[in-house]
């Protein structure tokens, strides 16, 4: 176990200087890439934002805490991506689709210590977490909150729910690409671009049905707005505690079961889309 | 002049083909995103209603008419050309070789793609909404002016990002990005100008972005007035088709390509 652990912290730290040496090396590429992905992540908030401005919040939030829930999703989509954003292990039907898991089979490597770490890029992926840190702190200044440790450990645990079900739901989606790898490729960016959309609107004034399909079946309920609900209003005890545990699992178990019987189907049949130039088809 | 039509038709059946490379399901999965984008978008508009919000005049129905509009005719209210794709992929290339303007075959290849997204998410979306009750009739026919004027300027909008991504050495993710936040917002095609707080509609309304989407559309739900708006975009197609041909002119000589 430690030796397992010693790995996993050695890759990290080697996937970080990688990551530094790239910053340092192509400054201005990275600069540019920064400030559009900077923007990227305003712009994909204004909308809801302005609309709460304008009339003075949207459902049954302020505006104060529309703010705080786009920032919580800023928070803790913005800390995914920094951990697990780089090489699409995000994106995870790419790497299987387009037929590049061989090029980790051939790594002396677990497959899954591969996957834990490479995608980490703390420099040149902070950006989203930075955002969010911003966002949450200006919208807990508006709002007054009193803040207690136990408020605290309950942000992280939104905060890595809200990490479970995003690496989860694109596992679970992204295994299709081993039966399909041409037709699932972008399987995964589909269903992370659906959180995306989803994810930051305030949810209230839905119908139950609609309501309870987006906490379970499509969670996107679940990664934001009833976290910021759960912190601001105390709703964070009994289901708004046990739910996303639950449905965060029930997707981390399905993904889990999907990826095995996926790999077992790809060692069989395997998928080749590169031509000998090094073009894929 | 036949020969260019006959030409254009096939470019377009070709894009159409290309469309199912990546399968049914892909395709369906997309639509099904943008479907429940909209739905989210319609939610938002219905609670502000509920919660009895001072819409200083606007109805229910002109929003929801704006906001199902915007996603029946996404494609031609926000125009992308497979340019920058082609930039990065190197397929560009392969349009000089052809015996026609690259121009055109960007063009006749982006007409294409809209075929099966108009007839598999904007018809079945129109037609729900019409069932559900929505008065989709037009506010003004000047729509109809208002519209392929905005089409035509998003054609040079591109052809403008095509042209900072040949400068920008092929960074096509960061123009994506950058793209994507620029016309999510400044566009209206998510949200009317209308509604904007601190009097930013007006601002953005006549703006070389805003009367991309924004134009038509608010023509179309009546939420402003069709003459200056019209005007704006003449102005702006004048401006910048101009300055496209002459910038693209400039980078092609410029142009990278990685391949694979």
């Amino acid at each position: 176990m430690a030796g397992k652990l010693r790995a996993y912290v050695r890759l990290l730290a080697l996937y970080g200087r990688m990551d530094l040496n790239w910053m340092l090396q192509d400054s201005v590429t990275v600069i540019i890439i920064l400030i559009s992905e900077t923007l990227q992540n305003l712009s994909s908030m204004a909308g809801v934002l302005l609309l709460a401005v304008r009339f003075g919040g949207v459902g049954s939030l302020s505006a104060d805490e529309v703010l705080f829930m786009l920032g919580f999703y800023e928070l803790a989509s913005g800390l995914c991506f920094m951990l697990f954003g780089n090489f699409n292990v995000m994106h995870i039907s790419r790497r299987l689709g387009r037929g590049q898991l061989d090029h980790m089979l051939i790594q002396p490597r677990p497959l899954l210590l591969q996957l834990a770490t490479e995608g980490f890029m703390p420099f040149t992926g902070c950006h989203g977490l930075i955002i969010g840190v911003i966002l949450t702190w200006i919208a807990l200044a508006r709002l007054e909150l009193a803040l207690t440790p136990g408020w605290f450990l309950l942000l992280a645990y939104y905060v890595v729910i809200h990490m479970a079900l995003q690496i989860a739901q694109t596992a679970l989606y992204g295994a299709s690409a081993l039966w399909r790898p041409v037709a699932c490729e972008e399987i995964s960016t589909m269903i992370l671009d659906l959180n995306q959309q989803l994810g930051k609107f305030p949810l209230a004034g839905l119908q139950g049905w609609l309501m309870a399909a987006l906490h379970t079946v499509l969670p996107v309920g679940l990664l934001a707005y009833l976290p910021a609900l759960a912190l601001l209003r105390g709703l964070g005890k009994g289901i708004g505690l046990t739910l996303p545990l639950a449905v965060a699992s029930v997707f981390m178990a399905a993904a889990i079961i999907c990826m095995k019987k996926g790999l077992k189907h790809y060692e069989i049949y395997s998928c080749n889309r590169y031509k000998d130039m090094g073009h894929r088809n | 002049m036949r020969r260019y039509m006959r030409a254009g038709f096939a470019t377009m059946k070709l894009c159409l083909k290309e469309k199912s490379y990546f399968g049914f399901f892909n395709q369906l999965a997309q639509y099904l995103l943008q479907a429940a984008a909209l739905g989210a978008m319609l939610m938002i508009w219905r609670s502000l209603f509920a919660q009895g919000a001072d819409t200083q005049g606007m109805t229910l129905n002109q929003l929801y008419v704006y906001t199902i509009l915007s996603t029946v005719l996404a494609p031609l209210l926000n125009v992308h050309t497979p340019a920058s794709g082609w930039l990065h992929d190197g397929t560009m290339l392969g349009l000089y070789l052809r015996p026609s303007g690259v121009f055109a075959q960007l063009a006749a290849h982006t007409v294409g793609g809209w075929v099966m997204r108009l007839a598999c998410l904007s018809l079945p979306v129109a037609a729900v909404a019409a069932l559900c009750g929505v008065d989709l009739r037009p506010a003004s026919m000047l729509f109809f002016v208002s519209l392929p004027l905005a089409v035509a300027q998003g054609f040079a909008v591109d052809y403008l990002f095509a042209c900072l991504l040949i400068r920008l050495r092929n960074l096509e993710w960061c123009v994506h990005s950058l793209r994507q936040a620029l016309t999510s917002l400044l566009t209206g095609s998510l949200i009317p100008f209308a509604v904007l707080p601190w009097g930013l509609g007006n601002v953005l309304q006549m703006s070389p972005l805003g009367t991309l989407a924004g134009a038509p559309l608010s023509i179309y739900a009546g939420l402003a007035e069709p003459w200056p708006v019209i005007a704006a975009q003449l102005l702006w197609n004048a401006v910048l088709w101009p300055l496209a041909v002459v910038c693209f002119a400039a980078s092609q000589e410029r142009m990278v390509s990685y391949g694979g």
